[in-house]
């Protein structure tokens, strides 16, 4: 029975259990661990998930600032300036002393207010007794310093006056010493001078002319000379061919010779005048320029010792300047005003100051070393101890009641321009002290040793407050009104440029939320508690973030406070 | 000659590193320092001088990535459940719309059922890029934009499923299903206790790759979600920077785990499903 005929005789469930078996790879396995623990896993894992994601958002609400929202203000911008000063005197007056002298006791304090002629403090007498007599002997010696330094000038200005005089006296001489020099070589430059004129005036040979009539007379003779030795010459060779021809035709040579030189007899003769009249030209004409250039040389020297005078006049001129300089500047120096010398005034002004401290000394005494007040005020500081000297300056300081009080304080330089003369001041002396309205500003001034301060000042009326009394200064400037006005603690900063933080709705992966955007504001005016801005950048009904528990940036995720 | 199986085992080592390669370097991401994250990923995000780097062990161990991410990363968590909702509803379509159709397509006789079953392997073959226009233009239509639904029906009516367990039912043998008859005349029952049943392990391998699909997709929800509230995991990652480096490690990580938890619960049911398409009947 083969396989398939068995199946088909199996009962239905028999088949059913049968393919059960055959196809039970493809059934889904029982029991398998890792799936069973995979599955497990998975779900441990998304109920974890669960539980970050509870922590998550608990945490994040935990870190999100918690802010406040206000809208802009119309309002103004006051401006509060306050500092701390106290109340100086108007004006006051030093008392001075005789410094030096030991101080026996004191009658003041600082603070107290005294009459005139008041005792203010006691001067040791006998060490007062001691400084005037000192002070008496040392006016004793300034005044003979004077007398001596009064002689010394009296001497010094004779002496001037005499070097003066004698500065005159040479420059004098020497004027007349060196005018006669100049006299007589201006006389002797002009007789050269006429002696050059006269010879210049006579005419003068052209050496030229001779010289060429020389040349031409010289070279006569030369031509002449030559003719004549020519002729010689060629009668001497006439004379010896005759000769030689006598002596071959068997004739006289001597005849012969003699009759060829009677033939050039005439001819020799003609020559020899012709040669010597060459000569004697020549020799008149060597005259006549001899005594030409004779003529010119005398000229010539005539002209050098015309220059020569005029050399000896130039330096006689030259020197008399020099003198005549040398000495005007003697002069000059003789005349020229000394420095002045203020010993004597000096002396004279300490012999003065002497006298006056003698006097006071004197005084002091008589009035048994007591100094009073000059007039009435308030001491507002004593510079003497009991048992040492006065010091230099003053021994104490005296405030003019009568003139009243000024309050001063100190303000910083950014504040300054809020401030102006005429404003109102309120004045807080504290302690329980009735606060002083209706003063005004009186000055604002820069102060010389720090400028980034300035002084002001308040005239204090008669009585209200005490010298050395401090209060709390405030004065209010109230400016225009804004439209657009923030609390400064909304206001931030960055790189010198302000911005607000606002309120913006945008969607993220945690849906719709608010974050803190930044929008950049111009700030017109600003006060210690609020700032006034350009409406350009602020909508009217703009919110924005004035207080947060926590830092907030621009883009950080905000809660709104009651939210 | 014979080759040593130590080379063969060698050479299949070497390629599993390789691919594991990515998940190592996922691991050990999530437990580095955010210092030593910027000295390795800094010449290549932030054009830091030098080259890039990485160490497979960390040089500083920490937690700090993964605490940052679940204690202090608020917006991770929507994403993750945003995932895993249409993760879910994809899944659980599918069985309900994919494995009836399948059944029917497998064990009924139709007119044009080949014809069908063409046009479900022409769809299954075509990318996303091809039909996102006429998705849209359909979704924009129902008003389903900007909602998970966008998501979720296209993946429940997906080819892919019905073809996968197409094959599981048509490998059943007609004779069981003709004794399943026996006890039943309503086809449902047939296919609810004998068809689920025996092709179950062709369901289960479904929904396996079905989740693998789902849970990363990322063209889809760029394509149909405007709503960063509704966004899934697969666009978390992408909008951190090298600032965020380690808890984006660490989110890749917590993303990576449910993937591999569902492979392991089902890889029998895969693996038995590839024994079944070669069994012949």
């Amino acid at each position: 029975m083969t396989k398939m005929r068995r199946r088909q005789m199996m009962p239905p469930a028999e088949k059913v259990a049968e393919a059960g078996r055959r196809f039970a790879h493809l059934r889904v396995p029982k029991g398998q661990s890792l799936r069973e623990k995979a599955l497990r896993w998975l779900g441990g894992f998304l109920l974890l998930m669960l539980l970050f994601t509870l922590l998550s958002r608990t945490a994040d609400e935990l870190t999100i600032p918690r802010v406040s929202l206000e809208e802009p203000q119309n309002r103004r911008v006051d401006h509060k300036v306050t500092a701390f000063g106290k109340a100086e005197e108007l004006s006051a007056t030093a008392v001075l002393s005789v410094p030096g002298i030991r101080v026996a006791g004191i009658a003041v304090r600082e603070g107290e207010k005294v009459e005139q002629d008041e005792p203010l403090f006691t001067l040791d007498r006998e060490d007062l007794a001691k400084k005037t007599e000192e002070a008496e002997q040392e006016l004793e010696d300034k005044e003979l310093d004077l007398e001596a330094l009064q002689a010394e000038e009296a001497l010094k200005a004779q002496d001037r006056e005499r070097a003066i005089a004698r500065a005159w006296e040479d420059q004098t001489a020497a004027q007349a010493n060196t005018g006669k020099e100049v006299e007589r070589a201006a006389e002797t430059l002009k007789r050269a001078k006429e002696k050059l004129q006269e010879a210049q005036a006579q005419p003068v040979p052209d050496l030229s002319f001779f010289q060429e009539a020389y040349e031409k007379a010289e070279a006569a003779r030369q031509s002449a000379e030559e003719a004549w030795q020519r002729l010689e010459q060629e009668v001497e060779e006439q004379a010896g061919q005759a000769r030689k021809a006598a002596q071959e035709a068997g004739e006289d040579p001597d005849e012969a010779e003699t009759k060829l030189r009677e033939q050039y007899a005439s001819r020799l003769e003609a020559a020899g005048e012709k040669r010597e009249a060459a000569q004697k030209e020549n020799q008149e004409a060597q005259d006549a320029l001899a005594r030409a250039q004779e003529e010119n040389t005398g000229i010539l020297e005539l002209q050098e010792a015309m220059e020569s005078a005029q050399r000896v006049y130039d330096q006689a001129k030259e020197s008399q300047d020099t003198s005549l300089r040398a000495a005007a500047r003697a002069v000059e120096d003789a005349q020229r005003p000394s420095v002045p010398n203020t010993s004597e005034e000096k002396a004279e002004a300490q012999r003065e100051a002497q006298r006056e401290t003698v006097r006071v000394l004197r005084e002091l005494l008589e009035q048994g070393g007591v100094v009073r007040a000059p007039q009435r005020g308030t001491v507002t500081k004593v510079l003497l101890e009991v048992g040492s000297p006065v010091p230099e300056g003053a021994a104490l300081l005296l405030a003019d009641s009568a003139r009243g009080a000024i309050f001063t304080a100190q303000v910083p330089a950014s504040q300054e321009k809020y401030l102006a003369p005429g404003g109102e001041v309120l004045l807080k002396p504290g302690a329980g002290k009735e606060e002083l309205t209706g003063l005004t500003l009186d000055s604002i001034r820069k102060d010389r040793e720090d400028p980034s301060l300035f002084n002001v000042t308040v005239r204090l009326p008669e009585g209200t407050m005490e010298i050395g009394a401090s209060a709390e200064m405030e004065i209010s400037n109230n400016s225009q009104e804004y439209p657009v006005c923030v609390p400064l603690s909304a206001l931030h900063e960055e790189n010198g440029s302000y911005y607000l933080l606002v309120p913006r709705e945008t969607y993220t992966v945690l849906g719709k939320d608010l974050v803190a955007a930044r929008l950049d504001v111009t700030v017109l005016e600003k006060s210690e508690s609020y700032a006034a801005l350009d409406e350009g950048g602020l909508l009217r009904g703009q919110k924005f973030l004035t207080y947060s528990n926590k830092a907030v940036r621009a883009g950080d995720r905000i809660r709104l406070e009651n939210s | 000659m014979r080759i040593p199986r130590f080379f063969f085992l060698f050479l299949l080592f070497c390629l599993a590193f390789l691919a594991l390669c990515p998940v190592l370097l996922l691991l050990s991401g999530a437990f580095m320092s955010p210092r030593e994250l910027s000295e390795n990923l800094g010449p290549m995000l932030a054009e830091t001088e030098g080259y890039g780097a990485w160490s497979l062990l960390p040089r500083e161990p920490t937690l700090r990535s993964v605490v940052e991410l679940l204690l202090d990363s608020p917006e991770f968590f929507p994403m993750f459940w945003n995932s895993l909702w249409v993760t879910g509803g994809t899944l659980l379509g599918q069985m309900l719309v994919g494995a009836p159709a399948a059944w029917g397509l497998a064990r009924f006789r139709f007119p044009f059922r080949r014809v069908f079953l063409g046009l479900y392997l022409v769809l299954m073959l075509m990318p996303f890029q091809v039909t996102m226009l006429s998705g849209f233009l359909v979704l924009e239509r129902f008003s389903l934009l900007n909602t998970l639904w966008s998501l979720i029906l296209p993946g429940v009516f997906s080819a892919f499923p019905v073809f996968l367990m197409y094959r599981f039912f048509r490998s059943i043998p007609e004779a069981i299903l003709e004794s399943a008859r026996l006890d039943t005349k309503n086809a449902f029952q047939v296919f609810r206790y004998t068809g689920v049943p025996l092709g179950s392990a062709g369901m289960v391998s479904a929904l396996v790759l079905g989740f693998l699909e789902s849970w990363n997709q990322i063209e889809q929800p760029m394509a149909f979600l405007k709503e960063k509230s509704l966004w899934p995991l697969s666009l978390y990652l992408p909008t951190l920077s090298l600032e965020r480096a380690g808890p984006a490690f660490a989110g890749s990580l917590l993303a990576l785990i449910p993937a591999i938890l569902v492979f392991l619960s089902g890889r029998d049911y895969l693996e038995q499903g590839i024994v079944a398409a070669a069994i012949k009947e």
